[in-house]
């Protein structure tokens, strides 16, 4: 009691304020009571000071009042004094007289009741037991008697609402008919968005939490005993604030400044700090209000100097008491400002100060009075070093404690702590140390990398050390770098920073703007060294880079003529004759690089032709005649006379393609400037102007709104003058150009009147019809871009027409061309005679014969690709279906490809007279687009070969089908003339055709009597355009339809019953005699 | 009873000795429920100041101190029902200590650091 009443002295003095007050001499209780009654109501408490046992505290005003008077309470005191020796005392004194006498009047056991009356309240605290009962926490681990916990997801943030809400819940049910049965309800910080609750059943825990705001029901999980512990220990490592040590101020005008910790209150919540101050010395009081309203306006750090202070109203505000500037509510100290700040709102973890930031403490105050020894402050800040900064193998020193200054080797890093094998006088010893008293010990010469920090992944020579501050020079900059030992450890490898912010990496060739590329030479910590076209540093930002460009696929000419790119080795012709690797090409432009030279980080910049290869990379030639198709060169004249030196697939490509290519990619996209339309996407429907071409994306200004967007290509549409549609912009190498083309393309087959039909783009686009497609023999090859019969292997695979339809008829089985007839009862027997192997057999001439032989043989053949293949080998063999001998194979030979594809084949009643016509070798050549590239390009062989299998195939096929004409020609094997060629160029229409026999009943069209002719000696007849034909083969085999059109060696058809056009060889397409409706 | 449950979410600040969280104005008004007998801080700002603290971790919701496992755990299963923290940083004032160690009472630090 007495000390308690000092502390009540105490209190007296400092809390009261503007209130009376009591003599010393009073009586103790009251006193004490006094000592209770803050508010200043003198008459209540004059009449009943017992009963007033509560405090009534107005707690806001005290506290600032109490903060405010806090310097002059000496002289308060005594004023009070004077106070009370007014005539108020003397009805307090009567008043007291009274009460004594109450309490004397009691006899022992009343004055014990009132004693307990009075003090109840704190002897029931009394018995506080809080730990006196020792019990270890090993007793106090669960078990299945103690209630169950459950875990509840709830609103995260919301986890003290939560408890807070169900404790008021408890007291508010408590009495009520469903009182809570739950026993507590516990939630961590470390864990947001879940509470505990501790219930012997599930049901309680539903009901406590029923109707609750911010739980989330769905989820409740029992905890299983043995994490109970867990889940209330919280597992967070308690912060060490020490004096000398760093933080980050949370919030307002400091946020993220630097704080040291001068000072720290007991009840650990309140932290004095010192900061470089952020003043706004500039500004007058009056702009305060108006700077406030800016609220991002930030002053810069600037230490504080009190004879600086230019602002008159400033400087009269200004006190000096005891080393302490006083400006306003501030204090500065040695020209730091000096605060107390909640430790709520400091960050105290992962601090990390930069050396930049802590030199600014270590400078000193502008007087100097002070300055701060750098090595004392880095050593403190050392103390926030967390283990994770050391590695297994780090040579330590230790800092602090009994075995100050011995070395070690970091063992093991665990926890909180880490464990050194110490070398104390030659003994090791593992000792388990708090990482703060340890220091990562470096010796000049060491090769360290930074870890933390401005100059992260920075790799470097320890030129000098002192304490803890590690000088090094660095491997990229070559500048000698300042770091704190804790952030460095050893490491063999040289690294040159980080490579990559976002999407851009070193070395890539970037778009700075319109006209200027770069390459990125260096990375720093959020910008980029980016050596430009004309050969300047310029430092840019991550988002100053328009975008990325890729020119791994440009190629150069050198100063000997020679194609480089990208990756290739070249020497410079003149000058320092410096030798590098081309990192990338842009226009006549080339970007090396070398290791062997620091100017610019080993990047330079020159002309193409002022450079020599001096090895090209292996396996160019395979590698660009692959790609070509895809190359962007950037175009000038003297690139494409390098492109063809090469002699590389794309001139091969024949040249309808090769002038497109003059005309069309000499300079810049065709499509720049383009009208256009967006097709797909976001924007779709939105016309625009191309401004700008990449290789598949396009900058199209739309006309809305004047905005540039980019677009891939694919999804535009140009348009004409009048805003009709021209074509899709998507395949820029054929369709580039929007010359208004005799053919407004189909859709389907947009590029094969693109670029003049004889392209392979035609096989590409005959990819895309239906029939072309799924007639897999034919086109495949090109748009495998020739290697050399995957069309083959591709179309013996894929179900063709001829494996669908063999089901249906046995006897096709066997011979698939013959089921692709089937369809008429005629073929039908045809077929069934064709299972006759004896006439396949018969036939050794041809290569066709000899397919078939092989075919016949081999009676399993279960599906018609073995026999093609096989066919295919047999007539790879052969160099000359083309010459064949017969006239038979000559016409369905090239024909193979065309034929199935035209759908009326009936036209041709007399084969004999046709076949004249079609069937030489010559006429094939230039039919099949391989033919045609053949001398130009490199794909040659394939081509070559291509053309071979394709025949083979189609000799394979019995072409003869009723209903077309054909013309009597010489057989090409034999020479030999049917009928001694009386009736050679004359013209039939086949009326029956004999496939055992391998002849044909024909009529001639001129009239006169059937005859029965061996195939060999008919050819078909080619239709002319608006003919009704019959196709003969393909896929559509048997099938009529008009001839359109015909487009050099393709007829457009239009097949009965079909919707659209198709695209045939016109060796497919027979003229068609018989009666029926085409249309 | 009403005065152990915090009227406000700010200003809640935690009693080094038995962890029991209120606002500051309630110690001050009433002093802890389970120690004013030895911290002794009502009606004494410094005194609320000294003896409580503002930076602690986690709360409890504690309906039955005496048999809950949780208020075993906490030790706090002989104090009244309230809200208390799961941890509290700092130290109580020296006298408080002293004052418990006259009462052969062993000081257990709320802010963890107590192992055994």
């Amino acid at each position: 009691m007495a000390r308690r009443k000092l502390d009540d002295e105490d209190d007296l003095g400092e809390v009261e304020e503007g209130e009376e007050r009591y003599d010393d001499e009073e009586d103790e209780e009251e006193e004490d009571d006094d000592n209770e009654d803050d508010n200043p109501r003198p008459s209540k408490r004059r009449f009943n000071p017992f009963i007033d046992e509560m405090a009534e505290v107005d707690d806001d005003d005290e506290e600032e009042e109490e903060d405010e008077d806090y310097g002059k309470e000496d002289g308060f005191i005594e004023e009070d004094h004077d106070e009370t020796a007014t005539g108020a005392t003397h009805s307090r004194h009567l008043d007291l007289d009274r009460r004594r006498r109450e309490v004397e009047d009691m006899d022992d056991e009343q004055m014990a009741d009132f004693y307990d009356k009075k003090y109840g309240g704190r002897n029931r605290v009394q018995s506080f037991k809080g730990s006196a009962e020792d019990v270890p926490q090993q007793l106090l681990l669960p078990s299945v008697n103690d209630p169950n916990l459950w875990m509840i997801k709830c609103k995260p943030g919301k986890e003290r609402d939560v408890i807070f809400s169900l404790m008021k819940r408890f007291f508010d049910r408590q009495y009520s008919e469903s009182p809570l049965e739950i026993y507590s309800v516990f939630a961590r910080e470390s864990l947001k968005g879940y509470i505990y609750v501790e219930s012997r059943r599930q049901a309680h825990v539903q009901q406590a939490l029923l109707n609750l705001p911010n739980i989330y029901f769905s989820t409740l999980m029992l905890v299983p005993i043995k994490e109970m512990i867990d889940s209330i220990n919280v597992s967070k490592k308690q912060l060490d604030i020490v004096p000398g040590g760093w933080a980050r101020v949370r919030r307002g005008k400091y946020a993220g400044d630097l704080a040291q910790i001068i000072d720290i209150a007991d009840s650990q919540d309140v932290v004095r700090v010192r900061l470089v101050p952020r003043l706004d010395l500039e500004e007058d009081r009056d702009d305060y209000d108006k700077k406030r309203k800016k609220g991002t306006y930030k002053p810069p750090q600037k230490l504080f100097n009190p004879e600086r202070l230019n602002s008159r109203s400033l400087t009269s505000s200004l006190q000096k008491k005891g080393g302490y500037w006083y400006l306003g509510a501030d204090m500065f100290k040695d020209g730091y400002l000096e605060k107390d700040m909640k430790v709520t709102g400091l960050t105290l973890e992962d601090i990390n100060p930069t050396l930049d930031e802590v030199t600014k403490f270590a400078s000193g105050g502008e007087e100097g009075e002070r300055g701060l020894d750098l090595s004392t402050l880095t050593n403190s800040s050392v103390t926030n070093a967390a283990p994770n900064h050391f590695q297994i193998g780090d040579t330590v020193e230790v800092t602090e404690g009994d075995l100050l200054h011995t070395y070690g080797v970091v063992d093991s890093v665990e926890g909180g702590s880490v464990t050194v094998n110490l070398n104390v006088e030659g003994f090791h010893r593992l000792v388990k140390l708090p990482p703060r008293q340890l220091r990562k010990k470096f010796s000049e010469g060491d090769h360290v990398k930074v870890t933390n920090g401005r100059f992260k992944d920075e790799t470097g020579l320890i030129v000098s050390i002192k304490e803890n501050v590690v000088t090094m020079l660095s491997d990229l900059s070559l500048k000698e770098v300042t770091v704190f030992a804790k952030d460095l450890r050893e490491a063999a490898e040289v690294t040159l920073g980080q490579t990559m912010i976002g999407n851009y990496e070193l070395h890539d060739l970037v778009q700075l703007d319109f006209y200027t590329v770069g390459v990125i030479v260096k990375v720093d910590r959020d910008s980029f060294r980016v050596l430009d076209q004309n050969g300047e540093i310029r430092t840019i930002q991550p988002h100053q880079i328009t975008n990325k460009r890729d020119s791994k696929r440009a190629v150069a000419t050198d100063a000997n003529g020679n194609s480089i790119q990208a990756g290739d080795t070249v020497i410079e012709k003149d000058g320092d004759r410096r030798q590098g690797t081309i990192l990338h090409l842009y226009r006549q432009l080339v970007f090396l690089q070398s290791r062997e030279y620091v100017q610019n980080f080993g990047v330079w910049v020159t002309r193409t032709r002022s450079v020599a290869s001096v090895a090209a990379k292996g396996g160019r030639a395979v590698n660009t005649a692959v790609d070509t198709t895809k190359q962007q060169p950037y175009g000038n004249g003297s690139f494409r006379g390098g492109y063809n030196d090469r002699g590389g697939g794309r001139g091969g490509r024949g040249g309808g393609r090769g002038g497109f290519f003059g005309h069309g990619r000499g300079g810049r996209d065709n499509l720049i400037s383009q009208t256009v339309r967006i097709a797909k996407g976001p924007h779709k429907g939105y016309m625009g102007i191309v401004k700008d071409t990449t290789d598949n994306m396009a900058r199209v200004e739309l006309h809305t709104n004047c905005r540039i967007i980019t677009v891939e290509k694919s999804k535009l549409v140009i348009l004409d003058a009048r805003g009709g549609t021209i074509g899709p912009a998507a395949e820029p190498d054929s369709f580039a150009s929007p010359s208004p083309s005799p053919y407004n393309p189909p859709p389907a087959t947009p590029k094969r009147f693109g670029d003049g039909g004889m392209t392979p783009m035609h096989y590409s686009s005959g990819s895309r019809t239906p029939a072309w497609n799924s007639g897999a023999r034919t086109p495949n090859p090109y748009s495998m871009d020739g290697s050399k019969t995957p069309a083959w292997n591709a179309g013996a695979r894929t179900p063709n027409p001829y494996a669908m339809e063999a089901p249906r008829t046995p006897a096709g089985a066997k011979t698939p061309a013959w089921d692709s007839g089937s369809k008429t009862p005629r073929r039908g027997t045809g077929a069934g005679a064709g299972g006759d192997d004896d006439h396949w057999t018969a036939t050794p001439r041809t290569p066709a014969a000899d397919t078939g032989r092989a075919w016949g043989k081999d009676e399993d053949w279960p599906t018609p690709s073995t026999w093609r293949s096989n066919n295919d080998r047999n007539k790879v063999s052969t160099p000359g279906p083309n010459s064949a001998p017969t006239p038979y194979e000559a016409a369905p030979t090239p024909g193979g490809n065309a034929i199935p594809m035209t759908p009326a084949a009936l036209t041709a009643p007399t084969p004999a007279a046709h076949m004249m016509s079609a069937p030489t070798p010559g006429n094939y050549l230039p039919t099949t687009p391989a033919a045609g590239q053949m001398p130009q390009t490199p794909f040659m062989p394939t081509g070559g070969d291509y053309n071979q299998t394709e025949e083979a195939h189609t000799t394979g096929e019995e072409w003869p089908i009723a209903d077309i004409e054909v013309t009597f020609v010489k057989d090409k094997g034999s020479g030999n003339e049917y009928d001694g060629g009386a009736h050679s160029g004359q013209k039939a229409s086949i009326v029956f055709v004999d496939r055992a026999k391998r002849t044909c009943k024909v009529r001639p069209v001129s009239g006169g009597n059937d005859m029965q002719v061996g195939w060999e000696y008919l050819e078909i007849v080619k239709p002319g355009k608006k003919d009704n034909v019959k196709i003969v083969s393909g896929e559509h085999r048997g099938q009529i339809g008009h001839l359109i059109g015909v487009d050099g060696h393709d007829g457009i058809v239009k097949l009965r019953g079909g919707s659209g056009f198709k695209i045939m060889g016109m060796t497919s397409v027979a003229k068609y005699t018989g009666s029926e409706a085409v249309a | 009873m009403a005065n152990v449950l915090p009227h406000d979410k700010k200003q809640l600040r935690a009693c080094l000795l038995c962890s029991l969280v209120k606002n500051a104005s309630q110690f001050r008004e009433a002093g802890c429920e389970n120690c004013e007998d030895i911290m002794q801080m009502r009606g004494n700002v410094e005194r609320v100041a000294e003896c409580t603290s503002a930076n602690f971790d986690g709360v409890i919701a504690m309906m039955r101190p005496d048999e809950s496992w949780v208020g075993k755990w906490q030790r706090i299963d002989k104090f009244t029902r309230g809200i208390y923290a799961v941890r509290v940083s700092g130290r109580i004032p020296d006298d408080v200590e002293d004052e418990l160690d006259r009462r052969g009472i062993t000081y257990r630090p709320r802010d963890g650091s107590a192992r055994d």
